[in-house]
């Protein structure tokens, strides 16, 4: 006997997906889902940020880590909402996950959400978390072959940091064929870059931050 | 290895069909998946076959129907298949594209016994 199913494999995280998206939408929160491989400066980038905007607007974050609270710990000194997601192995964060996160959070007084997803190129991209915006940030230490190796992230993103670019010289990244595979892949793509230890390309990062803010994370 | 999480879901799915329709065993489940996801056909089956012991699905087949990245162009409507992870139109070289297929990641059917 055979049986037509014809249904999404995950239904269900896109529909809870949808259904953070429309609260947020109410509560006028940016939610942003900040996707890389481990080591790729996201905590750092996370400490800069929340030191530029922390002042203006009520900032959360949530770390997506498998094992430790290492990351969070290091965000703890701004005195901002926190929630660390142990996923106990996973690769990466759900919409459940997220839902969870959120019910731990005052929303009626935050205006941005930050998620550290768990370090990796691969799997958090796959799964949609509600968010307004996915952001790939790619460090130069790891190769300039990334975006080609990992096209998925690079198509999904909204936005990519290319971070670190002051280690350039002490690498073997070829920023000409950085570019020339990226255009490729998604030409459309922006790309920022930055030094987060430098200081250097965070006010592009801010302004986009505050753009989409000012657009309702549109 | 989200592959793991993906395949929970399709063993969720297929049970619960199975169930609804009195099937006793699951010989087949027929799945769509796109070659934009990161899903390796391998480690799905691996996977599966490690969830599935000792229940009615076990040994049974996954039929894993890889679909082509198809987009239609913005621009000059051209359809084409997207080769070598190039993302711009084979007609006018734009980068507006608009995704037809690709993504898919779907169960299609189950046969088993009754």
């Amino acid at each position: 006997m055979k049986i037509s199913i014809m249904k999404a494999v995950l239904e269900e995280n896109d529909d809870r997906a949808q259904e953070i998206t429309k609260l947020l939408k109410e509560k006028q929160i940016l939610l942003l889902n900040l996707i890389s491989s481990p080591g790729s400066g996201k905590t750092t980038l996370l400490e800069r940020t929340v030191e530029f905007f922390r002042d203006k607007y009520s900032i959360a974050v949530i770390e997506g880590d498998i094992t430790t609270a290492r990351d969070a710990e290091r965000l703890e000194k701004y005195k901002i909402p926190l929630v660390v997601i142990n996923t106990d192995g996973a690769c990466h964060l759900n919409s459940l996950s997220i839902k969870n996160a959120l019910d731990q959070f005052d929303l009626n007084n935050l205006d941005i959400i930050f998620v550290e997803n768990v370090g990796n190129l691969v799997c958090p991209s796959e799964f949609n978390i509600g968010e307004n915006a996915k952001i790939a940030i790619l460090s130069t230490a790891e190769g300039d072959d990334k975006p080609a190796k990992y096209p998925l992230l690079f198509r999904e993103s909204e936005l990519m940091l290319l971070n670190k670019t002051d280690l350039i010289p002490y690498t073997n990244f070829n920023k000409e064929s950085f570019y020339k595979d990226l255009e490729k892949i998604n030409k459309d793509l922006p790309v920022i870059e930055t030094s987060c230890t430098k200081n250097e390309g965070l006010s592009d990062w801010f302004d986009w931050i505050e753009q989409k803010k000012q657009s309702g994370g549109i | 290895m989200h592959e793991l999480t993906v395949v929970s879901n399709i063993f969720k799915i297929v049970l619960e069909t199975a169930e609804k329709n009195n099937l006793i065993k699951i010989s087949t489940i027929s799945l769509k998946v796109g070659r934009q996801r990161h899903l390796a056909p391998d480690l799905m089956k691996f996977a599966f076959d490690s969830i599935s012991k000792n229940t009615i699905a076990e040994q049974a087949v996954l039929n894993i129907d890889r679909v082509d990245i198809k987009m239609r162009c913005r621009s000059c409507n051209a359809e084409f298949i997207v080769k070598d992870n190039t993302y711009l139109c084979i007609s006018c070289g734009s980068p507006g594209l608009e995704t037809i297929s690709g993504k898919d990641l779907l169960i299609e059917s189950i046969e088993g016994e009754v």
